[in-house]
């Protein structure tokens, strides 16, 4: 099995703009601050997606399903032995 | 002298509970309902209601149903779980309030499982006798929000509180920063909460939001810590998958075909999916002297995983999304899974009295913060510890004493002074990382961090050497906080966390350094058997010299100070349940 070198574990955080409310939604249900709020356009930005370790709250409370975790695969986390 | 405020935004209230999690949404409800006329404050680092573990919990609550026989129950946990470092007063006052918080559970609203004709659904807890377990949905903490809020508490989201302050031997609130905008606040407050979690070294997935920073600020001010040592939780996973799914334990096998469970734990019971410490250092032996990966290989038969039949849509849809997503993207089923055993960690060891009250005067600490420090569990780490559907009872029980204990001092204390050289100190501590060009990056300091924290050779299968050789590598990482940079202040949050991070590590190493027996989940190789003659102790750390003086927690620079350990002698002639 091969190692995860990244470090991460997402590949890539999807929001499709066109079908988002602005509801700020996915920006109150991240529990480690990945997601911000551009006050300007009044949508979501994914600011930091190096510390999303996909627990998909944020899919989860979208009222538009318009929010996509893509996982890295193998994770990144380090045996213990 | 700077007043205070121009330093920063000051905000005066009665009772300050620090993180917005389960914990400290009932304790601030608690609070309020004890005296609607205080003021009430949460300060969340990031959403009041939706932050915090409960979002990603099981859904398991243990409790002790009508009918069930709680000495029993609390036998097994002194003798079984706790290996007698329990304060048996504040367990049993526990085990005898857990009926009602489920019951409370269901008047605020929030949705537990139910038979077809309406009851509560609840089923014989699989891990010990004469308690029970039911199932909660993961929105549990939205209806307690609303009933937060609709009795006036205010709400303080993205503030990352860093440090404690004083005004004499008192806590008179705390500081910290707004992690969007920078703004620092001044909270002034008579009574302080600390419901900001445990610590879990951001290893495993679900858990990076603990960091530990109650524990690391209660412990700067000088209040005293209790079994640290048991900051050390293991829990087994199909880990360079996906980290998620804790695999039965009686299916673990060496790359031989050996299984695991009768080799190290022969003539045992059900293991169930926790992980004992037995089978986690048996799993350690087997891949450090050749005979890995370890694999989990159960019978056709039982490899459906079984799902209760209880109608709870979140958590349901929650799981499903999990599980589709480890299809879609994850390993082919037909892989060979391998099975690791990370750390899930879980210091949580801020000492309280039976009402949750910290040594020091005007503070309180419940929740994760908590659990190993209120001695409730003994010799085991923060939830899921070995107690499956402890983790929420525990963080709402702990509040219901805690909440109501603050607001009746809140009522009596007059309004603190806070000092403002101490504050102005304290202040550029909190944006130091920010100022320095070059230096260290809190990624590689957490990285380092894990390297020690996280290896079961330091952790979990421990020995006088192998403790010390961890201590250094802990005090090397120490050294280096001082030049800890941040690009922003998303990363300034990083740097205030590595710091909490690197100090719950030296609390639980230096503890279990100090502890020359093997109990519970702390082993020693080099004193493998359980000394009741010598240790029915707890380990007691707090700051040299107390608290730093100033008015303040603080000094720049300050990452903790010099530990001094001490024992204090378990009053087990006062308890029902002692060593045979
Ligand atoms: C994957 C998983 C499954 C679990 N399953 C179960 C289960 O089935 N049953 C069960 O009973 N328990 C379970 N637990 C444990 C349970 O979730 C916790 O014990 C419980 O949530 C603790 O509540 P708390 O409020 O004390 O701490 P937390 O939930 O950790 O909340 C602490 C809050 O403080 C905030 N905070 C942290 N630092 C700061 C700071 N410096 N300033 C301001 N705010 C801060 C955090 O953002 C967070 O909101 C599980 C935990 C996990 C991770
Ligand atoms: S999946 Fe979880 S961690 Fe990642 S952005 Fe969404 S809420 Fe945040
Ligand atoms: S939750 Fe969905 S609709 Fe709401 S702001 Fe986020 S992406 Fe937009």
């Amino acid at each position: 099995m091969t190692d995860n070198t990244t470090g991460l574990w997402v590949k890539e955080i999807k929001i499709d703009l066109d079908g988002c409310t602005g509801c700020k939604s996915c920006m109150r249900a991240c529990f480690v601050d990945v997601i911000r709020w551009d006050e300007e356009s009044r949508r979501p930005v994914v600011a930091y997606p190096e510390d999303c370790v996909w627990c998909l709250a944020c899919e989860c409370a979208c009222p538009e399903q318009v929010i996509e975790v893509v996982p890295e695969i193998p994770a990144p986390l380090r045996s213990s032995y | 002298m700077k007043t205070l405020e121009t330093l920063g935004e000051v905000i005066t209230t009665d009772v300050l509970v620090v993180g917005g999690g389960i914990g400290g949404l009932v304790a601030a409800v608690k609070a309020k309902e004890e005296n609607p006329g205080l003021d009430v404050l949460i300060a969340e680092k990031q959403t009041t209601g939706w932050a915090g573990k409960a979002t990603k919990i099981g859904g398991f609550l243990a409790f002790l149903k009508p009918g069930d026989d709680p000495d029993t129950f609390i036998d097994f946990q002194v003798r079984s779980c706790g290996f007698y470092l329990n304060d048996q007063r504040t367990l049993t006052k526990y085990v005898h309030h857990t009926n009602e918080a489920v019951q409370q559970f269901a008047d605020w609203g929030a949705r537990l499982a139910k038979t077809p004709d309406g009851a509560l659904l609840s089923f014989p807890a699989f891990w010990a006798p004469g308690f029970s377990m039911t199932l909660i949905d993961i929105d549990l903490m939205r209806p307690i929000r609303a009933r937060a809020r609709k009795l006036g508490t205010r709400f303080l989201d993205k503030i990352h509180v860093v440090d404690l302050l004083t005004d004499g031997d008192r806590i008179a609130g705390a500081v910290g920063f707004d992690i969007v905008t920078g703004r620092f606040y001044i909270l002034k407050a008579k009574a302080t909460i600390l419901a900001n979690g445990s610590c879990g070294y951001k290893v495993r997935r679900f858990w990076v939001s603990g960091t530990g920073d109650g524990v690391a600020a209660a412990f700067r001010v000088g209040a005293e810590m209790r079994n640290a040592e048991f900051g050390n939780l293991y829990g087994h996973t199909v880990f360079q998958d996906t980290d998620s799914g804790m695999v039965g334990c009686e299916h673990l096998v060496n790359s031989a075909g050996e299984n695991l469970k009768q080799k190290y734990l022969p003539g045992a019971g059900p293991a169930g999916v926790f992980l004992p410490i037995q089978l986690a250092i048996g799993m350690q032996r087997e891949v450090v002297e050749g005979r890995g990966p370890i694999r989990f290989a159960p019978p056709p038969s039982e490899e459906v995983a079984h799902k209760p039949p209880v109608e709870l849509p979140k958590l349901e849809e929650w799981m499903r999304r999990i599980q589709e997503r480890e299809r879609q993207y994850g390993l082919p089923s037909e892989a060979q899974r391998e099975i690791g055993a990370p750390l899930h960690g879980e210091t949580s060891c801020v000492k309280v009295d039976q009402d949750m009250r910290t040594t020091l005067e005007g503070l309180w600490a419940i929740g994760d913060a908590s659990y190993a420090g209120s001695a409730v569990a003994g010799a085991m780490p923060s939830p899921p510890g070995i107690s499956p559907g402890s983790g929420v009872m525990y963080a709402v029980i702990s509040a219901a004493w805690a909440g109501p204990s603050a607001a009746r001092y809140a009522a009596e204390a007059g309004p603190p002074e806070v000092d403002g050289r101490g504050v102005e100190t304290l202040k550029q501590e909190v944006f130091a990382p920010l100022q320095r060009e070059g230096g260290v990056q809190p990624v590689e300091a957490i990285s380092a961090l894990q390297d020690v924290a996280a290896p079961m050779k330091y952790n979990l299968r421990r020995s006088k050497d192998r403790l010390e050789e961890g201590l250094a590598r802990i005090e090397a990482v120490k050294e280096r906080l001082p030049e800890l940079q941040a690009q922003d202040l998303h990363y300034l949050s990083k740097c205030h966390e590595v710091r909490s991070m690197t100090l719950c590590a030296e609390l639980t190493f230096r503890a279990a350094l100090m502890r020359t027996e093997s109990r519970g989940f702390h082993f020693r190789e080099d004193y493998p058997e359980t000394d009741d003659a010598n240790w029915l102790k707890w380990v007691i750390l707090r700051r040299a010299g107390g608290r730093a003086g100033g008015g303040a927690a603080g000094q720049a620079g300050d990452h903790g100070g010099d530990i001094e350990l001490s024992t204090e002698s378990i009053p087990i002639g006062e308890y029902t349940v002692r060593p045979k």
